[in-house]
C-alpha cells in the first residue's frame, strides 16, 4: 500500500460525514452561481422604460433569500469538512500510535522522539489542513466551475470560448505551480526540522559547548542552517506571488467584458445578460484564488502522510506466533541454548552475543557481571523478546518464548531498569502501572516491601505525589525503589534488575539491598549488578566478556578459578590479593 | 496598547510600544529601499483598485444609450490595462514582502541564537527548554509576519479609504447603506474572534495533552512493554485523542460560522443596495450604472474591514511576541569577557583565596574556601551530596561567578582571563553526560574536530571503551540518538571522558565521572589516567575509594566549608569528618560489609 493510498483510505472511510457535506455543498455553490442572473434581471428591469419597482423588489427578495440559503448550506458543509478533517487525523494518530506501541525496541533506540513527536504534532496537523481548508476549497472550486460555466454557456457560448480558450494557460499555471512548489515545500519541512534539532541540542547541551568553547561553531552552524532555511523560505514566496492564479482569472474578466461589450453594441448580446455574465465570472475569482492554496496544502499534507506512513510501516516489528502458547507464570527451567546475536538484524560485523548457554533452574538468583558491551543488557532484551536472537532459542519451562503469545510472556517478566523512567503522574499511579485495579493496601504493601514507604509518606501528599517533570524531583535512589514496589505490585515470575550503582550512602545501601532481597523470594532473579554483595549471595553467577559466557557457578567456585572474576572482585573490594590454588 | 502574556517568565520585561516599534524599525533599516517600495505598492494598489469597476460602470452607460462600439472601447480596454496593471503590482509586492520578511526572520532568530551563547548558565538552569525553544521558533517568525501583516493592514486601511471616498463622490445616498452594514461586519468579527480565540484555547489545551501523553509514551516505551501495558496505553490515548476531536468539534462552529455569516450580511448589503438604488432611480437620484458600481465595490469594502477587524489583534499579539523575543535577547548577562584579557598557556596552579557562593539570596553554598593546588598535583574532593563539590568545578570554569573573594589560576584571577582561553585548558568530565546526536567518533572528537584517528584510539584505550564500542552495530560510526540514546550511563560517561581527554586539558576535572561505570572498569581507567595526569591538575570529585585513595591530598568538605585535608591515612587517624564519611560512604564497598549485609539474604 502506498501513502497515498493510506491516506484516501481514512478519508474515504467518513461515508455518511462526505455525504452530507456533498449535498450541502451543491446546494451553496448552486444558489451562488444563480445569484447573478437575478442581479441581470435587476438591471434588465431597470434599463426598461416603464421600470416596475414590484419587479425589483420581487428580483431583490431573490437575491436575499438565495443569499440566506446559501449562507446557511456554506456553513454546514464547512462545519462537516472541517470535522471530517479532524476526524481523520483522530484516526490517523490513533492508528500511528498503536503502531509505535508495537514496534520493537531497536525502532525506538534509532528513532529521535523529536522525530517520532514532529510527526504526531506537525504532520497530522498537516493533514488536518490539507482536508480543511483544503479539500473543501477544491470542492468548492470545482461545483463552481461546473456550475458558472454551464450557466456561461447557456447565456453565450460564443464568449465562453474565451474561457476555455485561457483554461490551458490557467491548467499550465497551475501545474507549474505545483511543479516548482513540489521540492521547496519538501525541503522547507525538513530544514524546519534540522534546525529545531539544531536548536534543541544546543540548548540541553550548553554547558558542554561551554566547556569546550565551542559557541562560535555552534553559531556558525545555526547560522547556516537558518540561511539555508530563508533561502527555501524566500524561494517559495517568490514561486506563490509569480504564480498568483487569481490574476489570470481577473485578466478573462476584463477580456470577456472587452470582447461582451462589443458583442452588446453589435446587437449580439444583451446589456443585462453581460452583467449577468461578468457576475458569473468574478464567482470564479475565489475559487482560482483557492486551488492556488489547494495546491500547496495538498503537497504538504502528502509529505506528511508520507512522513507519518513511513515511519509506521518500518518493518521492525517482533512477530507474533501464529499459535500462541500459553504459559502460565509457572517457575521452571529458564535454557539459553547456543544464542548468538547481532544488532541491525544480523547485519552489524560484531556479534552482540556469542553462543551463549546455560540453563537456570526456576527460582534461581542469577548475577551477571562483565564490562559494559560484554553482552549482559542484550541478553536480558532477549529474554524480553525485545528483539529475537539471530541464533539459538530461549525455553522456558521447556517453551521457545517466540512461540509464546508476547504480552503473555512480558506480563510474567518483571524489570526493574538501570535508569528508572517514571510517568508524569502520581506515585500511586506509577507504582500501579502494570496493575491498575491494585488497592491502596497493596500498593502501600509493595512500597514497604521496597522500603520506599517512608519517604513517600514524607511528603505532603504521600502517594498522591506527582513525579516528574510537572511535580517531585525524586533521587536515583528513590526513583529505583519506585520501579522495585512497581515490579513487585504484579508479582512477575522472572525478574531483571539492571542496578548499576551509582554514589549512595550506605543506609540508602542497606535499604535497597533488602528491598532486593524481598524481591528475590520465590522468583527467578537476573540482577545485572556492581555490588557485590548481591554478587556473593547469587545461586549463580554469570561472567561476560564481549558477548561471550566466559564462566558460571557460585562465588565459590568462581574466585578460585576465574581470574576475570577474581581480579573484580579483589579491586573491588579491597581485598588483600589472594593465592589462587593450583588447577582450574 | 494591551498585551497578555499567557505566562511570564523570569526575565521577561515589558517595553513599551514605541520602543518595540523602533527596535523593529533597525531591523527594517538596511532594506529602507524595499520598504518604500512596499509601501508605494500599499498605496498604487488601493488607489488602482477603484478605476476597474469605474471602468465598468461607465461602459454600461455607454451601453445603456446604445452607443456605438468606438465609444465603449476606451473602457473596456482601460478595464484590461489596468487589471494587467493591478496583477503586477501585486505579484512584485508579494515577492519584496516575501524577501524583506525572511531576511528579518533570519536576523532576529540568529540574533536570539547568538544572545543564548552568551547567556549566563543559571538562566539554563531554570528556563524550561521547550519555552527558550519556542522564542527563537516561533515568535521570531511570529515577529517577523508582523511586516507582513502591517502591510496588509495598511494596505486594506487604504482600499478602504478610497473605496468609501469613491462611493461617497458617486453617490452619497447610497454610501450610507454600504456604510449601514459596516458595524454588523465588525461586530460579528469582534465577536467571531473572540469565541474562535475561547474555542481554540481549549483545543490547543487538549492537543497537549495529546502531545505529552505521545511524549511520555514514546519515552517511556520500554517499561509500557515491561509492563505489557501496550493495550492499556492505548485505551488511554483514545480518550485524550477523542477530547481533542470533541473540543476540535467546538472550535469549527466559530471558525467556520463566521465566514458564510459575513457572507450574509454582504447578500444583505447587495439587497439594500439594489432596492434602496432602484427607488433612488426611479426619484431620478441615479442611474443604473451606479448601481452597478456599488454592487462591484461592495466586497472590496467589506474584505477590507472584516481584515482590519482581525488583523488589528494579530499585530496586537505581534507586539507580544516582539517583546517576548526581545526579552530573551536582552537578558541580563553577569559572565562576560573582561575588557583586557589574558590569554595564555595554563600551567596549572590553582588558588582559591576566601571564597564565598550563592546562588539563591542569603544562601551560601560555598563559604570561605581557600586552596592551594600546585601544579600537576592530583587532589580529591569529599563530602556528603549538597556540600558545594560541583560548585567547586563550576566556579573554575567560570561557569558561574563568585559572590566573594578570588579565584586564581597561575595567578591570574579567572574573571581576567579570556573566558575561551580558560575554558579550553580545563576539562570537565561531569555525572550528567550530554552527548550530541551523530556517531560516536563525531561526540569524542567534538572539541578537537582534527584530531587523528590515532589519538581517538588513544583515548578510547585509556577508557576501556574499544571493547563496548566494538560492539556496537557500526562500532566508531553507529550514530546515537538524542543524547546517546541507545547507549548505557556508563557506556555514555566513557565517551564524555574520552571526549574530555582528547581535548587535552592542562587541568582536569573529574566530577563523578565514573559513577555510572563499573568498578573493575573504572579501576582501569584510573591506572591508566595515573600515568596521563601525571603532569596535569586534577581535581577528582568522587564517591569510591579506588579514585580517591591514589590522590595526592584528600579535602573534605561539609556545609560549604573545608573541614578536613590530609591523605587516606593521615584523615583516618583524625577520626573526624572524613572517618565518618568512610563509614557512610567507602565502607560498603569494603569485604566485611559485604559479609556483614550477608545476613540479609540469608534470612
Amino acid at each position: 500500500m502506498s501513502y497515498k493510498k493510506w491516506f484516501f483510505k481514512h478519508l474515504l472511510k467518513e461515508r455518511l460525514l462526505s455525504t452530507i457535506l456533498m449535498i450541502f455543498l451543491t446546494i451553496y455553490i448552486a444558489t451562488t452561481s444563480i445569484t447573478p442572473f437575478f442581479i441581470g434581471d435587476i438591471f434588465g428591469e431597470l434599463a426598461k422604460e416603464s421600470r416596475s419597482f414590484a419587479i425589483i423588489l420581487r428580483t431583490a427578495l431573490f437575491i436575499a433569500t438565495a443569499g440566506v440559503i446559501r449562507a446557511t448550506a456554506d456553513f454546514i458543509q464547512s462545519y462537516m469538512n472541517e470535522v471530517l478533517a479532524h476526524k481523520v487525523t483522530k484516526n490517523v494518530t490513533e492508528e500511528f500510535y498503536n503502531d509505535l506501541l508495537g514496534k520493537s525496541q531497536e525502532f525506538f533506540d534509532r528513532v529521535k522522539v523529536g522525530d517520532v513527536m514532529a510527526r504526531a504534532t506537525y504532520d497530522t496537523r498537516q493533514m488536518n489542513i490539507f482536508i480543511s481548508p483544503g479539500l473543501k476549497f477544491l470542492f468548492e472550486a470545482s461545483f463552481t466551475f461546473i456550475f458558472s460555466v454551464s450557466f456561461m454557456i447557456w447565456i453565450n457560448p460564443k464568449l465562453t470560448l474565451l474561457l476555455a480558450a485561457a483554461l490551458p494557460f490557467y491548467v499550465i499555471t497551475v501545474y507549474n505551480y505545483y511543479r516548482k512548489l513540489g521540492p521547496v515545500s519538501r525541503a522547507q519541512v525538513e530544514q524546519n526540522s534540522v534546525m529545531n534539532t539544531r536548536l534543541q541540542e544546543s540548548i540541553t547541551g550548553i554547558r558542554v559547548i561551554r566547556n569546550f568553547v565551542k559557541e562560535n561553531e555552534e553559531i556558525e552552524e545555526f547560522d547556516f542552517e537558518t540561511e539555508k532555511l530563508r533561502e527555501i523560505n524566500t524561494k517559495r514566496g517568490i514561486i506563490s506571488a509569480k504564480y498568483y492564479p487569481v490574476s489570470i482569472t481577473i485578466l478573462i474578466i476584463a477580456l470577456s467584458f472587452f470582447w461582451g461589450a462589443n458583442l452588446v453594441t453589435n446587437g449580439v448580446m444583451t446589456l443585462d445578460d453581460l452583467v449577468t455574465y461578468v457576475f458569473l465570472m468574478m464567482t470564479l475569482t475565489m475559487p482560482t484564488w483557492q486551488v492556488g492554496r489547494v495546491v500547496t496544502q495538498f503537497q504538504i499534507g502528502m509529505a506528511a502522510a508520507k512522513r507519518i506512513f513511513e515511519m509506521k510501516e518500518r518493518e521492525e516489528f517482533v512477530p507474533e506466533p501464529s499459535t500462541p502458547i500459553h504459559w502460565s507464570g509457572a517457575q521452571g527451567l529458564i535454557n539459553f541454548e547456543k544464542i548468538s546475536f547481532s544488532y541491525n538484524g544480523g547485519s552489524s560485523r560484531k556479534k552482540a552475543l556469542d553462543n551463549i548457554n546455560l540453563q537456570i533452574p526456576g527460582g534461581s538468583t542469577v548475577a551477571i557481571i562483565g564490562n559494559p558491551g560484554s553482552g549482559k543488557s542484550t541478553l536480558m532484551k532477549l529474554l524480553m523478546r525485545l528483539y529475537d536472537p539471530t541464533k539459538g532459542t530461549i525455553n522456558i519451562n521447556g517453551i521457545n518464548i517466540q512461540d509464546m503469545c508476547l504480552s503473555n510472556l512480558r506480563e510474567h517478566i518483571g524489570v526493574i531498569e538501570q535508569e528508572v523512567f517514571l510517568f508524569s503522574k502520581t506515585i500511586q499511579d506509577n507504582i500501579a502501572y502494570g496493575k491498575a485495579d491494585a488497592t491502596k493496601e497493596e500498593i502501600e504493601g509493595v512500597a514497604k516491601l521496597a522500603h520506599a514507604h517512608e519517604f513517600i509518606s514524607s511528603f505532603e501528599n504521600g502517594y498522591e505525589t506527582i513525579v516528574g517533570e510537572r511535580g517531585v524531583t525524586l533521587s536515583g535512589g528513590q526513583k529505583q525503589r519506585i520501579a522495585i514496589a512497581r515490579a513487585l505490585l504484579v508479582d512477575p515470575s522472572i525478574l531483571i534488575l539492571d542496578d548499576a550503582s551509582s554514589a549512595i550512602d550506605a543506609e540508602t545501601e542497606r535499604k535497597i539491598q533488602t528491598a532486593i532481597a524481598n524481591v528475590l523470594k520465590n522468583r527467578t532473579t537476573f540482577i545485572i549488578t556492581h555490588r557485590l554483595a548481591t554478587i556473593k549471595n547469587a545461586d549463580i553467577i554469570m561472567v561476560m566478556r564481549n558477548g561471550k559466557l566466559l564462566d558460571s557457578g557460585k562465588h565459590e567456585n568462581l574466585i578460585l578459578r576465574n581470574i576475570d572474576y577474581r581480579n573484580l572482585f579483589e579491586r573491588f573490594s579491597e581485598l588483600p590479593p589472594m593465592k589462587i590454588q593450583e588447577g582450574k | 496598547m494591551m498585551r497578555s502574556f499567557d505566562k511570564k517568565e523570569s526575565y521577561d520585561r515589558q517595553y513599551s510600544d514605541t520602543d518595540l516599534l523602533k527596535r523593529f524599525f533597525k531591523y527594517l533599516t538596511p532594506y529602507l529601499l524595499l520598504v518604500s517600495l512596499i509601501i508605494i505598492g500599499i498605496v498604487a494598489s488601493a488607489i488602482v483598485t477603484i478605476f476597474p469597476p469605474t471602468m465598468v460602470q461607465n461602459a454600461f452607460d455607454v451601453l445603456e444609450s446604445n452607443a456605438e462600439w468606438m465609444a465603449v472601447f476606451p473602457f473596456a480596454l482601460g478595464y484590461v490595462l489596468l487589471s494587467i496593471l493591478l496583477w503586477i503590482i501585486q505579484v512584485v509586492l508579494g515577492i519584496i514582502v516575501t524577501i524583506v520578511t525572511q531576511k528579518v526572520i533570519k536576523q532576529i532568530q540568529i540574533e536570539t541564537y547568538i544572545s543564548l551563547q552568551d547567556h549566563d548558565l543559571m538562566f539554563f538552569d531554570t528556563e524550561s527548554t521547550g519555552k527558550i525553544m519556542s522564542r527563537i521558533t516561533n515568535d521570531s517568525q511570529e515577529l517577523a509576519e508582523m511586516l507582513n501583516i502591517v502591510s496588509q493592514f495598511v494596505s486594506n486601511f487604504f482600499i478602504l479609504i478610497t473605496v468609501l471616498t469613491w462611493m461617497f463622490v458617486v453617490n452619497w445616498r447610497l454610501t450610507f447603506v454600504t456604510i449601514g452594514i459596516a458595524p454588523f461586519v465588525m461586530i460579528v468579527a469582534l465577536v467571531f474572534r473572540k469565541i474562535t480565540r475561547m474555542t481554540t484555547g481549549d483545543w490547543r489545551a487538549a492537543i497537549g495533552e495529546v502531545n505529552a501523553s505521545f511524549q511520555e509514551s514514546v519515552s517511556g516505551i520500554s517499561v509500557a512493554k515491561a509492563f505489557g501495558r501496550e493495550k492499556k496505553s492505548k485505551e488511554e490515548f483514545e480518550v485524550i485523542n477523542f477530547d481533542t476531536f470533541r473540543y476540535a468539534k467546538k472550535r469549527a462552529f466559530a471558525v467556520m460560522g463566521v465566514y458564510p455569516l459575513m457572507d450574509g450580511i454582504s447578500v444583505i448589503g447587495m439587497f439594500g443596495i439594489t432596492l434602496y438604488g432602484s427607488s433612488l432611480i426611479l426619484g431620478d437620484l441615479a442611474s443604473p450604472s451606479v448601481i452597478l458600481l456599488f454592487l462591484l465595490l461592495l466586497n472590496r469594502f467589506l474584505y477590507p474591514l472584516v481584515r482590519v477587524a482581525s488583523q488589528y489583534s494579530t499585530i496586537q499579539s505581534g507586539f507580544a511576541a516582539m517583546e517576548r523575543v526581545f526579552s530573551i535577547i536582552d537578558a541580563k548577562k553577569e559572565i562576560t569577557n573582561p575588557p583586557d584579557p589574558v590569554i595564555k598557556k595554563i600551567e596549572g596552579k590553582v588558588s582559591f583565596e576566601n571564597v564565598y557562593q550563592q546562588y539563591v539570596e542569603g544562601t551560601l553554598v560555598l563559604k570561605d574556601i581557600n586552596m592551594e593546588i600546585q601544579t600537576g598535583e592530583s587532589i580529591a574532593i569529599v563530602g556528603h551530596t549538597g556540600v558545594g563539590k560541583t560548585t567547586i568545578a563550576s566556579l573554575l570554569m567560570r561557569f558561574y561567578d563568585i559572590y566573594k573573594g578570588s579565584i586564581k589560576i597561575d595567578g591570574v584571577d579567572v574573571r581576567d582571563y579570556d573566558m575561551q582561553c580558560l575554558r579550553s585548558q580545563i576539562g570537565l568530565v561531569s555525572q550528567d553526560v550530554f552527548l550530541f546526536s551523530g556517531t560516536v567518533l563525531e561526540n569524542i572528537k567534538y572539541g578537537q574536530p582534527n584530531a587523528t584517528l590515532r589519538e581517538v584510539q588513544k583515548v578510547i584505550d585509556i577508557v576501556d571503551a574499544k571493547e563496548f564500542i566494538d560492539a556496537l552495530p557500526d562500532g566508531l560510526e553507529t550514530e546515537l540518538g538524542e543524547r546517546g540514546k541507545g547507549l548505557s550511563a556508563g557506556q555514555r560517561q566513557m565517551i564524555s571522558f574520552a571526549r574530555t581527554l582528547l581535548s587535552n586539558p592542562k587541568i582536569l576535572i573529574l566530577d563523578e565521572a565514573t559513577a555510572a561505570v563499573d568498578a573493575y572498569t573504572e579501576w582501569k581507567i584510573q591506572e591508566a589516567l595515573d600515568k596521563l595526569l601525571a603532569n596535569r591538575t586534577s581535581i577528582v570529585i568522587a564517591h569510591r575509594l579506588t579514585t580517591i585513595k591514589n590522590s595526592d591530598r584528600i579535602i573534605v568538605m561539609d556545609q560549604g566549608r573545608i573541614v578536613e585535608e590530609g591523605n587516606h591515612v593521615n584523615l583516618m587517624g583524625e577520626e573526624g569528618l572524613y572517618s565518618e564519611l568512610y563509614e557512610t560512604y567507602f565502607k560498603h564497598q569494603s569485604a566485611e560489609w559485604i559479609s556483614e549485609i550477608s545476613e540479609v539474604f540469608t534470612d
